[in-house]
């Protein structure tokens, strides 16, 4: 059982010195830089890409007094870059730990709530009761309401986590198998699934760390 | 020297626009042409301070040839990829050690 979850250490083989987690940063190197007038191929592609997130945002957050994405959509590609380097071998997943999703998720909200609270009171206060509840419902569905909001860091995180592990487990799994493995059909078998797998785990990458940035722009939104 | 400013030797008058991947200072002899006895000499001549600006000077030489072109293909990003792997590798192969043993057991 060591074996499967090793993966995800942090501590590299050095001293036991959590270098591991230099993967946070490796995205960055992958970033591009504008030296010249004229601009890369990779700058041009970077750039619409976030374009099209500062769009797509925008319209999230609606017409309220703040309304600046630069945060959602930076976060947005720490996270991308995070999962998408996980899927080559050796690169330690910084986003498959609780420590590190938690750390983006729960300042998010403590501030969105906090600003919320102290600013807004009686508008969040309204926000506990849904449009169209009826009467005799609504002391549930403050408590509802306020649980939800409550989990929200915790849902943002583990959600994230949880992914991330699964999948990254799931290769990890079949690889094993694959290897201790005799027969032709058994081992094309494997290899299909674990083909497809990657590809699966590529979009998730991908849908997963959107589904982390659209979900604090919505949670930001309700703020206003 | 700091972080974050021109080297204390360019002067944009004499080199023109700013370019972070060229040495400004007094040019030494490059290290492929050192004779062997000159060696310790050479080495001498450095100062663990510059090393920040040589990595910087370094990285700027690889984008200038592979990220900055009007026309990059897959070239810089495989590099980074099969350079990531291998650093990973090394700093945790004696977490990877005992994968040489799993063909003579279970």
């Amino acid at each position: 059982m060591m074996d499967l979850f090793s993966s995800f250490d942090p501590s590299s083989g050095i001293m036991a010195l959590p270098l591991n987690w230099l993967s946070t940063l490796l995205g960055m190197l992958f970033l591009p830089y504008i030296l010249w007038a004229m601009p890369s191929r990779w700058s041009f592609v970077w750039a619409s890409l976030l374009d099209t997130l500062h769009k797509e945002f925008k319209i999230l957050l609606g017409k309220g007094k703040a309304t600046g994405t630069l945060m959602f959509v930076s976060l947005f590609s720490i996270i991308v870059f995070n999962n998408l380097l996980d899927l080559l071998p050796h690169i330690f997943t910084s986003t498959s730990h609780l420590t590190m999703n938690l750390s983006l998720a729960l300042p998010l909200w403590i501030s969105f709530m906090l600003f919320g609270w102290v600013n807004n009171t009686k508008h969040m206060l309204a926000h506990l009761v849904p449009l169209g509840t009826p009467g005799p419902l609504m002391p549930f569905m403050v408590l509802i309401e306020v649980t939800s909001n409550l989990i929200r860091p915790g849902t943002l995180a583990v959600r994230l986590t949880a992914n991330m592990i699964a999948g990254h487990l799931l290769l990890t799994i079949l690889s094993n198998a694959m290897v201790s493995m005799s027969g032709i059909i058994i081992l094309s078998t494997l290899l299909i699934s674990q083909i497809l797998l990657l590809l699966l785990e590529l979009a998730v990458a991908i849908i997963q760390s959107y589904v982390f940035s659209v979900l604090s722009t919505l949670y930001a939104s309700e703020v206003d | 020297m700091g972080f974050g400013e021109y080297p204390a030797e360019y002067n944009p008058k004499v080199h023109g626009p700013f370019d972070p991947a060229r040495f400004y200072g007094k040019p030494d002899i490059p290290f492929g042409e050192v004779k062997l006895g000159e060696v310790g000499s050479w080495l001498g001549r450095r100062s663990i301070g510059g090393l920040p600006s040589a990595l910087s000077r370094a990285f700027w030489r690889w984008q200038h040839k592979y990220m900055l072109p009007k026309k990059t293909g897959i070239a810089p990003f495989c590099q980074l990829a099969i350079g990531a792997v291998t650093f990973f590798y090394v700093i945790n192969y004696s977490k990877l050690k005992h994968h040489r043993n799993h063909k003579y057991h279970w």
